[in-house]
């Protein structure tokens, strides 16, 4: 797996930095993580990926999988810092639509304390 | 005439290879790569596209003019190309997408087509990629063409019915065969004796 994975915490909200390879190797593992942050009591998640070079079809569904939890659970999941590569890929499958996209991780944030 | 990667990175490559027990043969501009058709060998497939890639001097100044970017070889070589996973400027479009379809085409093989509990299967996956330089070659256009080889059960991804993902219900499969057939240029699928792909990307056709 050539995807480095660190999480973090802000306003009580987990945040999840990714960096690197984003592909079936690491989509299991990354959908596993994201099972065991989200529930009821924690139905938000924001994905840092301005260091993500490469998604493949996995890893998209792994973060299709994450927004649908979120979403079951009545939470939001945000992506921050897309490059654009990996931008064409969101906007190819418009899931640029389904995600809620943030340049930075403050304006992400921001949009939380907002309500 | 085009000229042949860079034989240094073709001598680390074929020790790297040995090591993994594959075959590679290199010749001019196309690179043909066998591999057992396993998912933990293809990070290491799309590792050696890349290093051809950047292998592939004449064919870099094109990429960066492309990208609207200064050509630096030395930057791209070392910078962007040969780093996997990390996108800088000079990362092109162009070279992500043809990345990226050899990875969903591959990814399509071995998780449909093979058995992945089958120990020790020594099923090959051959994979030639050409650059072709001229305008004066079959295909008319600047770019790369991918086969792809196997002897998994029938597949036939030109076949696919195609529904465009709803961003309001997205699905969590089906990107991968949708991926390709939206990033490339030309698909084209036979079969004898296994299944045959061919996947072509022109250098003047991607985006951004």
């Amino acid at each position: 797996m050539e995807l480095d994975y660190k999480l973090e915490e802000h306003l009580g909200i987990p945040l999840i930095r990714l960096a690197g390879r984003f592909d079936a190797e690491a989509a299991a593992f990354v959908k596993g993580q994201i099972a065991n942050l989200v529930s009821e009591q924690h139905p938000n998640l924001v994905v840092e990926m301005s260091q993500v070079g490469f998604i493949d079809s996995m890893g998209l569904a792994a973060l299709v999988s994450g927004l649908k939890l979120c979403r079951k659970n009545r939470g939001v999941l945000k992506l921050v810092g897309l490059q654009p590569p990996v931008r064409m890929l969101f906007e190819i499958t418009r899931l640029d639509q389904a995600f809620e996209l943030h340049e930075d991780v403050t304006s992400a944030f921001k949009t939380f304390s907002q309500g | 005439m085009p000229q042949p990667p860079e034989i240094q990175q073709v001598s680390y490559l074929q020790l790297q290879l040995k090591a993994w027990n594959w075959s590679q043969v290199m010749t001019g501009t196309r690179l043909e790569v066998t591999i057992p058709a396993r998912l933990e060998f293809l990070t290491f497939l799309c590792a050696v596209v890349r290093e051809y890639c950047a292998g592939l001097p004449h064919l870099l100044p094109a990429l960066e003019a492309k990208a609207g970017l200064a050509s630096d070889p030395k930057r791209v070589a070392t910078g962007s190309l040969g780093q996997p996973g990390v996108t800088k400027p000079g990362y092109s479009h162009f070279v992500y997408s043809t990345e990226l379809i050899l990875q969903e085409a591959t990814l399509n093989i071995i998780r449909h087509g093979y058995n992945p509990s089958a120990e020790g299967q020594t099923v090959a996956l051959q994979v030639g990629i050409s650059w072709f330089p001229d305008p004066e070659t079959p295909f008319g256009r600047r770019g790369f063409v991918i086969e792809l080889t196997d002897s998994a059960p029938r597949f036939d991804p030109t076949q696919v019915n195609l529904s465009d993902p709803d961003p309001l219900e997205p699905r969590e499969s089906g990107y991968g065969v949708y991926l390709i057939h939206k990033l490339t240029d030309g698909l084209d699928y036979r079969y004898e004796g296994g299944n045959q792909l061919r996947m072509v990307k022109y250098l003047d056709s991607f985006r951004g």
